[in-house]
């Protein structure tokens, strides 16, 4: 037998596993290769001409996108901000075993809820069972369409965006609904009615409290339900917030947000000292990681509501005094090799700069290799807070950004704060409370507000 | 096609008539109920669309809308509480069941 | 809400794909309402219905009244018929019999009703009939607290009553002879 007659089976049977998957993959590789080459040339300028043609429906799609995308960092720092600021409060450490000071706990929660069996207890609905989560998750994040992160910085500007709002976020209440009846068991349809009574009867002050904001903002020239109009009708210093004008409606906002979004005190639908977690008694694994997630992107929603209706959303709570102008760093002015150089300049001379006084004040017990990797961690945190301060000054939409977060993120707190420190409520006081105190008291709201407005108008 | 009225009212007919159906063929009062609200918002969907196309309706259709959307909440609400309230006496929510009246 | 204009390369309108899928799931789901045994999946049914509904009225330029009825109609009225379901259904109601004896004259009726219909909408030359246009919502709030403020205040006394007579029907009757609840 010579080698020149090898037979194709005895040349495969002689290749070891590297060879055989280098001979497997190389030619697919091969083949992909060119035909993405080939839709590239030849598809790529039709897609870029449908996509140029349809401007706003791509728009629309990247906005979502980049929203559902958003949800998730949002929700991990959201549940370790909880995790850790609860324990704070309760004279505990917390998080403090998965990175540093336990930052990648609620990470971990991610993946061990994702690794976890998919699980439906026998007699479940299972299509409505699948559904439920999704609807409730899908629901919180269609409301962040509307809101305004920074200035252009919008999902989408409707017309009537807080009508929008109210409506999507009122869709929460089916999946809870659709979780409690399909679970087969009765604390979760106690939990699903609870929460149908609940939300129904919280968002009517919740709608009516910001009615007298639009009447306020309509005032300003726009008669509009926009949110980036509200906003804009607030701008100025902070005594220009809405807040200081609607304290009543602000406060009525504040409380039945509160039950909007299923926190303590108001938290009756999951109550799991009462009905064993309601709706979510059923759930596990990734289902129940929606119904998670939902509740943390509603905090996020509700308190960024709050921020922008009432607290003045992206402007400054002063008068900006830089109107800054830094077009000298224009990314054209030094071109690519001149950025190069610059930032290799800045990150050698930088690490060093840092390393030396390290080494300087650390003394013996730093190494060279500590002294400089410390040096290179100091450097990159002192040239990124120099680049935020730099767009913080030079773009209004880092600035916009930057005083919306920290609103929302104060409301965050607030809500976290109300729940290491507030018992739950009773079901008949919690519907007591919202039709006999919180609807009068936004009518009353409403009923003055426009009287106020009508005179000094007059 | 989304640009003539005439797809709007016939797909409105279209939905009033499996409302009709849903009414009569459907023994559980609460199907019979959903089926209303069927007719109700074909009804609506007509008035929309006359308004959409015939620029004199334009504003009186909408606010027409508005106000029937408001009177079937009012419908849906005391429909389901007389349901309710049967079926609390009756403990069925079967309409053929309810013949007490029929000696 | 105008979205674009055609396809580039198809000539296929946008506003029609999305009329006809629109239209599509609610003839669907509106069948799915009225056929199904499970009374459950009939609300949810209905919800899509009404969904694809605010869709279409989205696309006829009304995006407030698009709005309210998701606000009201799923938001409220779905929700209301949910808690009904669940409040006078057992598990075991889907197994009985959903339709009444005169199913097939039922179907008979609603078919005359959707040809009848179809053929007088067909046949009819509608006058004055122009392109669609979009509403302005600031219009709507004119024309509802200037020429249709009677109306306005008269469905918000009907719905009061509404609410004062479900909030009576609904009582138990314990409560209403005067002992305390339990």
């Amino acid at each position: 037998m010579s080698a020149a007659r090898t037979t194709p089976a005895e040349f495969w049977s002689r290749r070891s596993l590297n060879q055989r998957l280098a001979l497997i993959i190389v030619p697919i590789a091969i083949v992909a290769a060119l035909l993405t080459a080939a839709i590239v040339v030849l598809g790529g300028p039709p897609f870029l001409d449908f996509l140029g043609a349809n401007l706003p429906l791509v728009r629309f799609f990247v906005a979502a996108t980049a929203i559902l995308m958003l949800t998730i960092p949002t929700a991990f720092v959201l549940i370790y901000l909880e995790l850790k600021v609860i324990a704070r409060m309760n004279l505990r450490v917390g998080p403090n075993r998965v990175g540093p000071w336990g930052a990648a706990m609620s990470v971990i929660h991610g993946l061990k809820v994702l690794s976890k069996e998919d699980f439906g207890p026998t007699g479940v609905d299972i299509t409505v069972f699948t559904l439920a989560p999704v609807v409730t998750y899908l629901a919180s994040v269609m409301t962040l369409l509307v809101i305004p992160f920074a200035p252009g910085l919008v999902g989408q500007d409707f017309n009537i965006g807080l009508l929008y709002f109210f409506a999507m976020g009122g869709l929460t209440v089916l999946g809870l609904l659709m979780a409690g009846w399909s679970s087969f068991n009765k604390y979760s349809l106690l939990g699903g009615l609870r929460s149908a009574a609940q939300i129904i009867s919280y968002e009517i002050p919740l709608t009516l409290s910001v009615v007298g904001v639009i009447i306020l903002a309509s005032t300003k020239g726009s008669g509009t339900l926009s949110l980036n109009h509200i906003v804009l009708a607030q701008s100025g210093s902070a005594f220009d917030w809405f807040v200081f004008k609607q304290p009543l409606a602000a406060l009525i906002f504040l409380i039945a947000a509160t039950a909007e979004a299923n926190r303590t005190p108001f938290d009756m639908t999951e109550a799991d000292s009462e009905i064993v977690a309601g709706f979510a008694t059923e759930y596990s694994g990734m289902r129940f990681g929606f119904f998670f997630f939902a509740e943390y992107v509603n905090v996020f929603i509700v308190s960024a509501l709050a921020a922008t209706i009432f607290f003045g959303g992206w402007t400054a709570p002063f008068n900006w005094p830089w109107p800054a102008n830094l077009n000298a760093f224009h990314p054209l002015t030094f071109g690519l090799f001149g950025w190069l150089a610059i930032i290799v300049t800045v990150a050698v001379f930088g690490t060093y700069f840092f390393a030396f006084f390290v080494r300087i004040f650390g003394g013996r017990t730093w190494s060279t290799w500590s002294s400089v990797s410390l040096g290179l961690i100091l450097n990159l945190v002192v040239i990124g807070g120099l680049v935020t301060l730099a767009g913080f000054i030079a773009l209004d939409w880092v600035r916009g950004l930057i005083w919306f977060m920290a609103k929302t993120y104060a409301f965050v707190i607030i809500f976290v704060w109300m729940r290491a420190t507030l018992p739950r409520i009773r079901v008949d006081q919690l519907m007591g409370f919202a039709w006999k105190w919180l609807l009068p008291a936004s009518l009353l709201n409403l009923f003055v507000t426009a009287t106020a407005v009508i005179i000094l108008n007059r | 096609m989304s640009n003539s009225l005439d797809s709007y009212l016939v797909l409105s007919g279209l939905l009033f008539a499996v409302g009709v159906f849903g009414f009569l063929a459907r023994r559980n009062a609460i199907s019979m109920l959903m089926s209303i609200e069927l007719m109700v918002n074909a009804v609506n969907l007509s008035i929309l669309a006359f308004g959409a196309f015939v620029a004199p309706l334009r504003t009186h259709a909408a606010v027409i809308a508005l106000l029937v959307i408001a009177v079937a909440a009012a419908e849906a609400t005391v429909g389901l509480a007389i349901v309710i309230a049967i079926f609390r006496n009756k403990k069925t929510p079967l309409v053929d069941e309810y013949d007490s009246m029929r000696e | 809400m105008p979205i674009g204009d055609s396809i580039p390369w198809t000539g296929i309108r946008w506003d029609d794909i999305l009329f006809v899928a629109l239209a599509a799931v609610l003839l669907v789901s509106a069948v799915l309402v009225v056929t199904l045994r499970d009374i459950i999946r009939c609300g949810l049914a209905l919800i899509v219905s009404f969904a694809s509904l605010a869709g279409i009225y989205a696309l006829l330029g009304d995006p407030l009244v698009a709005a309210a009825q998701v606000l009201v109609y799923i938001g409220a009225i779905s929700v209301l018929i949910l808690f009904a379901i669940m409040m006078t259904q057992t598990k075991n109601a889907p197994t009985r019999l959903v339709f009444q004896t005169q199913t097939l004259f039922a179907g008979v009726a609603a078919a005359v009703i959707a040809g009848v219909i179809t053929v007088t909408v067909l046949a009819t030359t509608w006058p004055a009939v122009g392109s669609r246009l979009v509403t302005a919502t600031s219009d709507v709030a004119h024309k509802l607290f200037g020429d249709y403020v009677l109306p306005f205040e008269v469905v918000s006394v009907l719905l009061t009553a509404a609410v004062v007579g479900a909030v009576y029907l609904a009582r138990r009757e314990s409560a209403r002879s005067g002992e305390d609840r339990p």
